[in-house]
Order: structure tokens, then C-alpha cells, then sequence
């Protein structure tokens, strides 16, 4: 594995993203059972419909300085911390161009599917959409579990939109297993870093950064550095 | 492979040409920064020698070290400079140059 994916793999060790994802799920689960319960257009239904999509945003934000904090605490002082390198500009617009191609693809194809596909292609997008994203991720840092994640996602997508459930149903139990599946594996996933991983104390006072070092190469008979 | 390009490998930067501080200019060429307790586990050197390779490495400007807190922890942040970046490049171009065959030789390291 090279530096890099070791460095991004590094993000990964302690299960914290997947514990600090789960309540984004579990909000949009619940809020995919809620209106399975509720008529729709009833005012309830109007106003959780229109306030949601600012809920779940104002939830998606608060995940990351919570998710810092986390790994202040908990990650740092036991493995360190690093600080990855920006892409370049023109990189970052190529990547959301290519992300927002396919997206409209997507959205093409569960347009045509809508009306030809004998299943909800609803859930069988958004399963897609979500496994193909952690697939990504799992290649990108050779984090298998996340490999894991996106084929669930995918298969479990697919498995819901044959049930024949209503849209928002099959919605709700796709969200809430996975927020189960993300919270207990990143529980089990903390719960071995923390065990492998005691605290190590590093006080800059104690560093020497004069002293000679134990070289692995000799210098060479000419008399070297 | 044509003579000249055998001797490069004479004009290797002898400061990066040894293991511990190969590893460790490889693991801060492609980050941003990383903190001395990250290149202690990724390393697996000891403290003592950690620090003196990361002091040579500073020395030779090839790196820069800052402290500092985050909260009440104290921190020792690594930072790769430019002249560290430029010189990795230029060691993997030569040793690319000496060692491996023109169809190997691929592009430079990965950024």
C-alpha cells in the first residue's frame, strides 16, 4: 500500500466517520417511516416535507466539527494526526463535472426506468447511488469495510425495490439498516482501535531534533554526508 | 542504458538516500502535514532516532517543524518544504534513470 492510501486509510482506522454518519441515516429513515404513517398532503406532511431537506442539511454539517473533535480526542493521541493535500483547483472542477455528469445520467436512467422497469427503481437508484459512493471511498483508501458497505448498499437497493413497497417505505428500511449496520460496525471498529491503540504521550520538550542519528546505511568510505 | 545515465546514481542526495529518511520524506511528500506521533507509527523508529533523522532532514531544509498545542496537548508538526519536495522528485527521477529500464521508468512519484 502506498503512502497515500495509507495516509487516507488513516481517516478510516477508528470507525468514527461511519459512528458520526449513522445519525444522518437514521434521521432520513425515520423520516421515510414518518411519512409512510402520515396522509399525504396533510399540514404535518407539508411541513416535515419542506423543513427535512434544511434539517438534514443543518445535521450533515454539524457531523463534521463533531467527527473533528472526535478524532482531537480520541484518534490524535493515540496515532497521531496528519493534514492531506488539497487537490489542485482545476482537478477539484474536473471531479465535480465528471460527479455531476453522472448524475444526470443517473437521473436519466431512473427516468426511462421509471416507466419500464418492473420495480421501484427508486430505492434501487438511491442503494446504487450510496454503494457506489463507499465503493469509491473503499478503493480509493483499501478500507475493505467500506468495499462491504457499498455492495450492501447496492444489493440491499435492489432486494427493496422487489419487495413492492410503497417508495417511502422501502426508503425507511434501506436508511435504517444502514444507519444500524454504519453505527454497530463503527462501534465494534472504535472499540478494537482503542483496545490496539493506547495513548502515547509525545512532549515536544522531551524531542531532540540535534542528535546524531542511527543511520541504516553506512556512510560510504569517502566519508559520506 | 546509456553511461551517463548509470552515473547518476554518483549524484544521488545522500541526505534522502537513507532508508529511515526516505520513508520519511515519502510519507510527507504526499500529505500537507503530519505530526510526530503519525511518523512514529507509520516509521517504527524509536523516538530518539526519529527526531535526529526529522533534525537532519530540517537541517538540510528539506523540512519544516513547528510547535505547537492543540488545546492543552503539546504538538510537533512536520511540514515537507519545497526544497524537500523538489529534492524527493529529483531522487526518484535519477534513481528511476539508473536503475530501471526506459519502459519502466513511469512518470515520478505519485503526488
Amino acid at each position: 500500500m502506498d503512502s497515500l492510501r495509507r495516509a487516507y486509510a488513516h481517516w478510516y482506522q477508528d470507525g468514527l466517520g461511519e459512528i458520526t454518519q449513522s445519525p444522518v441515516f437514521f434521521a432520513l429513515g425515520f423520516y421515510y417511516l414518518l411519512l409512510t404513517r402520515l396522509p399525504d398532503g396533510s399540514p404535518l406532511w407539508i411541513i416535515i416535507t419542506l423543513t427535512f431537506p434544511l434539517a438534514i442539511i443543518g445535521l450533515v454539517l454539524s457531523t463534521r466539527p463533531l467527527l473533528r473533535l472526535l478524532k482531537v480526542r480520541i484518534t490524535a493521541p493515540r496515532v497521531g494526526t496528519v493534514t492531506y493535500r488539497k487537490s489542485s483547483q482545476s482537478k477539484r472542477v474536473l471531479t465535480r463535472l465528471a460527479i455531476g455528469l453522472l448524475l444526470g445520467i443517473a437521473l436519466q436512467v431512473a427516468s426511462a426506468a421509471y416507466f419500464t422497469w418492473p420495480f421501484d427503481w427508486t430505492i434501487f437508484i438511491t442503494g446504487l447511488g450510496f454503494g457506489l459512493i463507499y465503493v469509491y471511498a473503499g478503493y480509493r483508501t483499501s478500507v475493505w469495510r467500506l468495499i462491504i458497505f457499498g455492495i450492501v448498499a447496492i444489493l440491499g437497493g435492489f432486494l427493496l425495490s422487489l419487495t413492492g413497497w410503497e417508495g417511502s417505505l422501502a426508503l425507511a428500511v434501506f436508511f435504517l439498516f444502514f444507519a444500524s449496520l454504519t453505527l454497530i460496525i463503527g462501534l465494534i471498529i472504535l472499540v478494537i482501535f482503542i483496545r490496539q491503540h493506547p495513548v502515547i504521550a509525545v512532549d515536544p520538550a522531551e524531542l531532540d531534533f540535534t542528535g546524531e542519528p542511527e543511520e541504516i546505511l553506512e556512510d560510504s568510505a569517502d566519508g559520506g554526508e | 542504458m546509456a553511461e551517463n545515465e548509470l552515473r547518476t546514481l554518483l549524484e544521488i542526495d545522500r541526505l534522502i538516500h537513507e532508508p529511515a529518511r526516505l520513508l520519511l520524506v515519502n510519507i510527507l511528500y504526499v500529505l500537507e502535514s503530519a505530526d510526530f506521533l503519525y511518523l512514529l507509527n507509520e516509521t517504527g523508529l524509536t523516538r530518539g532516532n526519529l527526531s535526529s533523522h526529522l533534525g537532519k532532514l530540517e537541517e538540510g531544509g528539506y523540512l519544516t517543524i513547528e510547535k505547537t498545542y492543540s488545546g492543552k496537548t503539546p504538538l510537533t508538526i512536520l511540514h515537507i518544504s519545497a526544497a524537500g519536495r523538489a529534492a524527493y522528485e529529483a531522487y526518484s527521477q535519477q534513481i528511476r534513470l539508473g536503475l530501471l529500464p526506459e519502459t519502466a521508468r513511469g512518470k515520478g512519484p505519485k503526488k
